[in-house]
């Protein structure tokens, strides 16, 4: 589904005697439905803070968030999926239990939301660890188990924040592989943030670079490289080389 | 549990023994661990008083204790979960909670035998009160204590109030509630004798049991009466924490 942001400002009131802090300020952007966005930016740019905007977790102090303005029946809220970095999975629920958590709150019948979380046990790679705990699963296994559980529920638009941050190197490049396969099969609308720019190449379809806070969008970068892609292929490494040169323009800047 | 665990209470056994035969103490102050055996028996199958048989005391405690629990989780926990909630209804009822906790359980026997009267009600509600407090306490801070990033996961998913309450807070703060539960029940169980002490109309409870042997000079079932209480103390400890380690296995 398409998506808007128009104007956003948030300014978060100094408690205390603390000052106030003005993450975002007229920040401006647009993800069409179907494509995958990354956004980069130096951290505590306010990127987690668009996304819980946009979520509903969080209010702008102005601005709007439009969902599905180019098509026939726009205006109605659609889902919003969110995943977090840290999985935040219900420690004692299991993986079918976790995977199915959202179907329970929207009141689907046991059989048919059992049946539905085993189709995504097996597509994420989860059989045999269906009745698992969280703390019997490894970071990738998590991580994928939140994933299942956000995509499960088949959201207008799918935000992901620093999802692969805390994995190690090689976990990591699984997942993205495993996000690229899955997303080229279902083509979610997905807004994804890192600081990873191998990451954000490898994955979007467009990048947008955020300068530090008040968040402005620098520049936005579009990745026409063909699907499947080589991560150290020539192409990718062009755009690379193009992200990290706004980036480190971006941070001499600031000196 | 470890074979050598058990070489402390049994070398204390065998000192007792040995003392008592030695006629350094007084038997009616402290008779021996095969007259105590004896009490036991007498307990068991004479009763004491005569034909108030030790399971039919036994029977009674439990029956007290475990009304006054149930009483207490099931307001205890709902207001601990709401009082963890909403910073508003802790400020509201938390100084009245402050207010009341510090005031022991056994303070309150005079007027709950004024308000309910000698017998089952009053004893059942000084083990609310020792069971309540500890259960209310524990649910606010196992409440507190939820990670808030798994509210949030929740409400992306769609989840209601009554989810957010039943799905996420109970469960969460389960661990802490059990803590809570434990203390609660040690509490109960210990006020249960006291309160038996003096507020018993059916001629039953192991308090009372105890009492009635001093009356008339029994201090072998004296201690043969407390010794069962403190094993069923621990049985229902355990108990306790079998139906915790399965309830959260996922810890
Ligand atoms: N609830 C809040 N109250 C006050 N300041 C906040 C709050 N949430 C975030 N901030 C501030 O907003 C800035 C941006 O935060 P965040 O969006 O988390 O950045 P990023 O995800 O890009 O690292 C940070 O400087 C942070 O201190
Ligand atoms: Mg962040």
């Amino acid at each position: 589904m398409d998506l808007v942001l128009e104007r956003i400002s948030k300014i978060f009131p100094g408690i205390g005697g603390c000052e106030s802090v003005e993450v975002l300020k007229d920040f401006s952007c647009f993800i069409n439905g179907g494509s995958l966005l990354s956004i980069v930016g130096p951290s505590g740019c306010g990127k987690t803070t668009i996304l819980r905007i946009i979520a509903g977790l969080e209010k702008a102090s102005s601005g709007r968030v439009l969902f599905g303005v180019g098509e026939a029946e726009p205006g109605e809220k659609p889902l919003v999926g969110l995943v977090f970095q840290d999985y935040a999975l219900f420690p004692w629920r299991t993986t079918l239990g976790n995977i199915t958590a959202g179907l329970e709150f929207m009141g689907v019948p046991l059989k048919e939301r059992l049946a539905k979380g085993m189709e995504y046990v097996s597509a994420f790679g989860l059989d045999g660890f269906e009745n698992r705990y969280p703390k019997e699963l490894s970071g990738g296994m998590k991580q994928r188990v939140a994933i299942a559980r956000t995509l499960i529920m088949e959201p207008g638009v799918v935000l992901m924040d620093e999802p692969f941050g805390s994995l190690d190197s090689q976990t990591r490049n699984s997942m993205q592989e495993f996000l690229a396969g899955l997303w080229e099969e279902r083509r979610d609308t997905i807004i994804f943030v890192t600081h990873n720019v191998d990451e954000a190449v490898f994955l979007s379809d467009d990048i947008i670079v955020l300068t530090s806070r008040p968040a402005r969008v620098i520049e936005r970068v579009k990745v026409l490289c063909k699907r499947p892609r080589d991560r150290t292929g020539i192409e990718c490494n062009t755009i690379r080389r193009s992200v990290l040169d706004i980036l480190g323009r971006e941070s001499s800047k600031l000196g | 549990m470890k074979p050598w665990s058990l070489t402390v209470p049994l070398g204390a056994v065998v000192i007792w023994q040995i003392v008592s035969f030695s006629g350094l103490v007084p038997t009616n102050l402290l008779p021996s661990p095969l007259a105590v055996l004896a009490g036991a028996r007498d307990l068991i199958f004479v009763g004491m008083p005569p034909e108030h048989l030790l399971h039919n005391h036994i029977i009674y405690s439990l029956l007290r204790v475990f009304l006054g629990f149930i009483f207490g989780c099931i307001i205890g926990i709902p207001l601990g979960l709401v009082m963890g909630w909403s910073s508003k209804a802790k400020g509201v009822l938390g100084p009245f909670v402050e207010i009341i906790r510090p005031i022991p359980p056994l303070a309150w026997i005079p007027i709950a035998i004024l308000w309910f009267g000698i017998g089952l009600k009053s004893a059942a509600f000084i083990i609310f009160l020792g069971v309540f407090f500890p259960v209310l306490l524990n649910t606010i801070s196992g409440v507190e204590s939820i990670n808030p990033v798994l509210l949030e996961a929740a409400k992306t998913l769609r989840a209601g109030e009554r989810d957010l309450f039943l799905k996420v807070l109970l469960p969460g703060a389960i661990p802490s509630i059990f803590v809570g539960m434990r203390i609660g029940m040690g509490i109960g169980w210990m006020t249960l004798v006291a309160a038996e002490f003096t507020g018993v109309k059916e001629g039953y409870g192991l308090g009372y049991m105890i009492m009635t042997a001093r009356d008339i000079q029994r201090p072998d079932e004296i201690l043969a009466g407390m010794l069962i209480i403190g094993v069923i103390g621990l049985m229902i400890n355990w108990s306790l924490k079998a139906l915790e380690s399965r309830l959260i296995r996922w810890q």
